[in-house]
């Protein structure tokens, strides 16, 4: 027989409206008063798009078959994370960032040995990032 | 709150106050065992300010694991490919905790149970990984933990 489970919520009644989040904006400034990003540097270098990635697994405790990519955020998150609007360009959508995460827009760069990566949080509110773990480019 | 198993009461626990937080996070089955997650709420009142914070509360079958396991909270409760994963507080470091292992992700603080505009942080949970974003040493990351295969791959 399968079991059943029932969950009973007591009803609480609730008076006011959520309190406003800290630090996010939770609307857009005018654009004219947003702060403007700074653009990539020019010497950036694009990899081709055939260029593949492969996330190296981290050693123990992740050796349960799980991959962990950290991405450290050039910017503080107290920006409005509201809206995502895709990247045109240069960009490298999706790559290892699905659709339906917060930051799903995303441009992948090679430069100095190294991937970084942009974020878009809105049209005017790129948050540049680095990959520091895990992003390997593939022999050959 | 009270979880019934076949019309039987098996569990019961305080959520605290009320909150716009949905004290519900979950309820999982796996493997014969089953994990719910609540939100326990507090409140401080100071003549006309109330501050309230929030504390996940994860149990599994009947055993609260914040008090077994010494966290502080723990919190983001799923599974990944069919084995539980969720998140904890023990120490002021946050951790991960899947398949029987932690994981030492040494975060400050790692957003959680955000309401409104600040719910964009919270994790995002998905079948094959979760996405989240940490902070620690005054620098936020974007993190995403998965299995090897998945779509991390481009």
């Amino acid at each position: 027989m399968k079991d059943t489970f029932s969950i009973f919520l007591i009803p609480i009644l609730l008076l006011g409206d959520c309190a406003p989040a800290p630090k996010i904006g939770p609307t857009l400034l005018p654009a004219e008063t947003r702060p403007q990003v700074e653009s990539s540097p020019t010497t950036l270098v694009i990899p081709p798009m055939s260029l593949n990635v492969e996330p190296t697994l981290l050693p123990t405790p992740l050796e349960q078959g799980l991959v962990l990519v950290s991405v450290e955020l050039m910017k503080p998150l107290d920006l409005d994370p509201l809206r995502f609007e895709t990247v045109e360009g240069n960009s490298w959508n999706h790559a290892t960032l699905p659709r339906g995460t917060p930051f799903s827009e995303t441009s992948f760069y090679f430069e100095d040995g190294h991937y970084s990566m942009q974020v878009e949080l809105g049209s005017d509110r790129l948050i540049p990032g680095r990959i520091t773990t895990t992003m390997e480019p593939r022999p050959g | 709150m009270t979880l019934e198993k076949n019309d039987q009461e098996i569990f019961r626990i305080d959520t605290g106050k009320g909150s716009p937080i949905n004290t519900l996070q979950g309820l999982w089955v796996y493997d014969g065992h089953w994990v719910l997650e609540t939100v326990y709420i507090f409140e401080e009142v100071d003549n006309n300010m109330a501050t309230t914070s929030a504390v996940g509360q994860l149990v599994q079958d009947g055993e609260e694991l914040n008090g077994k396991n010494g966290y502080g909270t723990s919190f983001g409760f799923q599974t990944i490919d069919g084995i539980p994963f969720y998140f904890f507080e023990r120490a002021g470091k946050m951790d991960a905790w899947y398949d029987g292992q932690e994981i030492p992700l040494g975060f400050d603080n790692i957003p959680h149970y955000g309401c409104c505009s600040s719910g964009a942080l919270n994790p995002q949970k998905y079948q094959d990984r979760v996405a989240f974003f940490g902070h620690k040493n005054e620098t936020w990351y974007f993190v995403q933990i998965g299995m090897a295969g998945s779509t991390f791959n481009p």
